[in-house]
């Protein structure tokens, strides 16, 4: 199970309406069991960033492809600070 | 060819039918705040549960409790006990938040399974119905190891299926209801 | 959602009114919150922090997101039973497997179908196939129940139940 983030661009998701459309449901974030994409933020230059949990990273590309993502950068993520804990990612 | 160990030992086979003692599942039984809150967590309005006038003209003569309602009562903490939440955190400060309530919980326990296969996965429940305990009753429960079966991966690698089968009674020896947990160790 | 007051009066379903292949009137649920998962842990006592804590359920356990608690499933099968054995039926047995995982913004349906009927000892028993089904149709829950209805001009279900002889 790994984790990355993707930093890109889709057309129309500076709307909160669209982008609401796109991402609402949690279960609709999960191609599979194992992949989710977990937090989207819509940056105010336009760009978005998505953290995505899953199997194989073909299966987080698999999910920017569908939702017509062009993509910039897609990094594993190493670790992070969030709400007073510490993971350690990869 | 190679016989692959079977993981069913006359040791653990030994364990089928043992069961636990008979313990009563917390200090004061079957109690109105303790069901509303219940009853409104499993969003069940049923006025059966909380309405005396109404439930006394059912079949039931009076307030009943959900199906598995007695079946929860003894994983909350008793009065006196160390707290098991602050444990958990001394223990491992990156507990699951209930490793500390699982060390408390030794009455009424069965024997573990000396079994390398650690990998536990839920394999199925079943409930068996036979009344509703009533405000006031006591609950009581009693486990048994009700059967270890064998069973082989795709993998050729060996699985032991364990039922573990728990009895509710109340205080006149009525049973309320059986489960039967089913686990699978790999 | 079911009201207190459909519940006080529903109408008797008969072992004679119950054909196999009938689908039973489903019971929905959600869509389920974080919220509705807190109340569970908090009236059960269970701490386990896949169920409230977002970054423990994500980062330490793999999971898309907290999770509804198996434990609260097992008793909404049985009451959703017994809510269809109201008023003088009962809900005598289910049995299922935890197959897939609920989380919030699932909206549960508990479902069931009647794959036979047969009368023991003066007791109308109906087997049905059961599940809580999600609204993007995966099964979390299959399984089979046995309720017993009371029969026209038969006896009464017993309370506390008593199985029929020979079960």
């Amino acid at each position: 199970m790994g984790r990355w983030i993707a930093i890109g661009t889709a057309p129309g998701w500076d709307d909160i309406t669209k982008f609401g459309a796109e991402l609402r449901e949690t279960n609709m974030w999960r191609p599979d069991a194992q992949t989710t994409v977990t937090t989207v933020f819509a940056l105010g230059d336009g760009r978005l960033l998505a953290e995505c949990h899953a199997g194989k990273r073909e299966d987080f590309e698999a999910w920017l492809r569908q939702k017509g993502w062009q993509v910039e950068s897609l990094t594993p993520i190493k670790h992070l600070a969030k709400t007073g804990s510490v993971w350690k990612v990869t | 060819m190679a016989e692959r160990k079977s993981a069913l030992t006359d040791e653990i086979r030994g364990l089928i039918g043992v069961t636990a003692e008979r313990v009563e599942a917390n200090l004061w039984g079957i109690e109105r705040e303790d069901l509303r809150r219940f009853t409104q967590a499993i969003m069940d309005p049923d006025p059966r549960y909380w309405d005396e006038a109404f439930a006394r003209t059912t079949r039931f003569g009076g307030i009943v409790t959900p199906p598995i309602y007695c079946t929860y009562l003894s994983r909350k903490t008793p009065p006196g006990a160390d707290d098991p939440i602050t444990r958990a955190f001394l223990e491992n400060p990156n507990s699951d938040g209930i490793g500390g309530v699982e060390r408390s919980e030794s009455r009424g326990a069965l024997p573990p399974i000396p079994t390398d296969l650690k990998r536990i996965m839920n394999a199925g429940n079943e409930i068996e119905l036979y009344k509703y305990p009533t405000l006031g009753d006591r609950i009581f429960s009693q486990a048994k190891i009700a059967d270890i079966k064998e069973r082989v991966g795709k993998d050729g690698s060996p699985m032991l299926i364990i039922t573990i089968e728990t009895v509710y009674t109340d205080q006149n020896g009525q049973v309320l209801c059986i489960l039967r947990a089913s686990s699978l160790r790999r | 959602m079911v009201t207190a007051d459909e519940l006080r009066k529903p109408p008797q379903r008969y072992y004679d009114d119950v054909t196999v292949g009938q689908q039973m009137p489903p019971l929905v649920l959600g869509p389920m919150t974080t919220t509705h998962v807190f109340r569970w842990s908090a009236a059960m006592e269970n701490w386990h922090r896949i169920h409230y804590d977002q970054s423990f359920a994500v980062y330490h356990d793999g999971l898309p997101t907290v999770l509804i608690q198996g434990s609260w499933k097992q008793s909404i099968m049985p009451r959703y039973l017994k809510d269809l054995c109201l008023p003088d039926g009962w809900p005598w047995k289910v049995s299922f497997q935890h197959r897939a995982m609920i989380v919030p913004g699932d909206t549960i349906t508990c479902w069931a179908t009647v794959t036979g009927q047969h009368e023991t000892d003066g007791l109308g028993l109906v087997d049905l196939d059961v599940g809580m089904r999600l609204q993007n149709d995966v099964e979390t829950c299959p399984g089979t129940a046995t309720i017993v209805l009371p029969i026209r001009g038969g006896r009464p279900v017993p309370y506390p139940f008593v199985p029929p002889k020979g079960l």
